[in-house]
């Protein structure tokens, strides 16, 4: 079973300075030197990005030195970094590999371009068709999907618009405490009430900033952590992958995709959610993280809002969700945001997280959902 | 005077100015199996199965949810439900506080854009249906 021996952050904001190789070298040095080991060391690496050009992992190994290994660049869009850190953990379990590393890089300063930044496509191709089809149906922001969520639920369980922005107001508290944290001022619910409307209903800090930022994790064999004097142990119990299927209903999928993600999880941890005792969610948006509480079997279906409101999901509650202060202010430049939360958990399990400490933390869950419907799901435990 | 060129699809097979009964209706796909699909597949996300038939959704359905789109105007845009078990999303032809969830709508056809020729081209938009009682 994979044991992380060491994670490691650029903090998430803005690098004008820094190019996406820069930011996840960054990220690499600060793991190694978590883990006490050398550039060299590692055997095999993996390189989560979303829109950061051509084999952005490979740019960041050359940065660090050219030492031969295999090189892999994923984009599974927000999901990127996660699924690095699965295929890290899975050369690891295969025994490819005693020392994998897992990184993530993103850059995107104020601009998000979903197209891949490439020119409007001509008349007649099929990409122009395409585009064609997608302006006729209305085109949206991100945010239009999860604010069309959002309004579904207040109409179907007679939620309040102030209650999802209660996650926000939350997700900011605890960000103020980590100094890896995009966005760390104090934020109210005037603040969020009266901000500039995205899609409506949905203000600004319903919605997640997109910014620059690397992580990274290193994970070794058992033999290698013995070798290492690794203490105490964190090991991956579970890694999870689903893509959507047609049961799930189409304003919900990434909650039904969520469901049988982390159902697969549990399983192959041999655990419940009576087990978890800190969560690191995909938040893009207020809703999901009401939604995810629920697809992760810590509420029941409706229940979400509430639970948010008694502050069960904050760091001193029953079951803290975003202690790092989430997607919505933590930051969300894509590829590294799902290495970002194993960097959180790790350290939240290991006692270090000062004054965010969630009291006890023996087991995490890492979750993040990807555009056209990627979900991994990782659970973490200390020894 | 000159005469303007007719007014045509943006895109072909997405959704029909005129159809069987002389209104607009969306275009999509049933399979074999039962899953309906818009725009149409030519392979069924639920089966993978390629004995596909396209069918003219029902002229109005009825709200899901909404938001707006961003822009020099703000549009709203909504999901729509229809009887043949379709939902699809578009345009709605009425401002933010004129559609509330589960309300009734009509696909009605709309000029989105312009060719070169001048010939309108039509995209499909939804309509509040004004409730007669």
């Amino acid at each position: 079973m994979a044991i992380v021996a060491g994670v490691g952050m650029v903090p998430f904001g803005r690098h004008p300075d820094k190019t996406v190789a820069d930011l996840g070298a960054g990220a690499v040095l600060a793991a190694l030197a978590d883990a006490g080991l050398a550039w060299n060391a590692i055997e095999v690496m993996h390189c989560g990005a979303a829109g950061a050009g051509m084999t952005p992992g490979t740019r960041v190994g050359s940065l660090l030195g050219l030492t031969g290994i295999p090189i892999t660049n994923i984009d599974n869009a927000s999901a990127s970094g996660s699924s690095a850190f699965r295929l890290a953990c899975r050369d690891v379990d295969t025994g490819a590999a005693d020392v994998a590393l897992a990184v993530g890089v993103g850059k995107f300063g104020r601009t998000l371009r979903l197209d891949g930044g490439a020119g409007a496509p001509e008349p007649g191709t099929a990409e122009f068709r395409e585009r064609q089809v997608a302006m006729m149906q209305g085109p949206l922001p991100p945010a239009g999907l999860f604010a069309m969520r959002t309004r579904r639920r207040m109409h179907e369980f007679g939620s309040t618009l102030d209650q999802f922005a209660l996650v926000a107001v939350k997700n900011r508290k605890h960000a103020a405490l980590n100094p890896y944290a995009q966005l760390r001022e104090p934020l109210s619910l005037e603040d969020v009430r009266n901000a500039r409307v995205v899609a409506d209903p949905l203000t600004v800090p319903h919605c997640c900033p997109v910014g620059d930022g690397g992580a990274a994790a290193i994970v070794v064999s058992e033999r290698k952590a013995r070798e290492l004097g690794i203490q105490p142990a964190i090991r991956v119990l579970a890694s999870a992958f689903r893509t959507p299927t047609l049961a799930g209903v189409m304003n919900a999928q990434d909650a039904d995709t969520t469901t049988a993600t982390v159902g697969q999880a549990y399983t192959q941890a041999g655990l419940g959610p009576e087990d978890i005792d800190l969560v690191q969610v995909h938040d893009a948006f207020t809703v999901e993280e009401v939604e995810y509480c629920e697809s992760m079997g810590f509420c029941e279906p409706g229940q979400g809002e509430a639970a948010v409101a008694r502050g069960e999901l904050s760091i001193g509650g029953r079951i803290p969700f975003s202690t790092d202060g989430g997607l919505l202010s933590r930051g969300h430049p894509l590829g590294p945001t799902g290495l970002a939360q194993v960097h959180e958990t790790v350290i939240q399990l290991r006692g270090q997280a000062g004054p965010r400490q969630v009291d006890g933390a023996r087991t995490g869950l890492v979750h993040m959902v990807g555009i056209g419907g990627v979900c991994l799901v990782h659970i973490l435990q200390r020894e | 005077m000159s005469t303007e060129p007719a007014a045509r699809p943006m895109v072909e097979g997405i959704f029909t100015p005129a159809g069987t009964d002389g209104l607009p209706h969306l275009l999509c796909s049933r399979c074999a199996c039962g899953a309906v699909a818009f725009p149409a597949r030519e392979r069924c996300a639920a089966c993978s199965g390629t004995s596909l038939a396209i069918e003219e959704a029902p002229n109005e359905g009825v709200i899901y949810s909404w938001t707006t789109s961003p822009g020099k105007t703000v549009r709203v845009v909504a999901q729509v439900r229809f009887a043949n078990g379709l939902m699809a999303q578009g345009f709605v032809s009425a401002g933010p506080g004129e559609v509330q969830i589960d309300q009734r709508v009509r696909t009605v056809a709309v000029p989105l854009d312009y060719a070169e020729d001048g010939a309108p081209l039509l995209s499909y938009a939804f309509e509040p249906v004004k409730e007669s009682s």
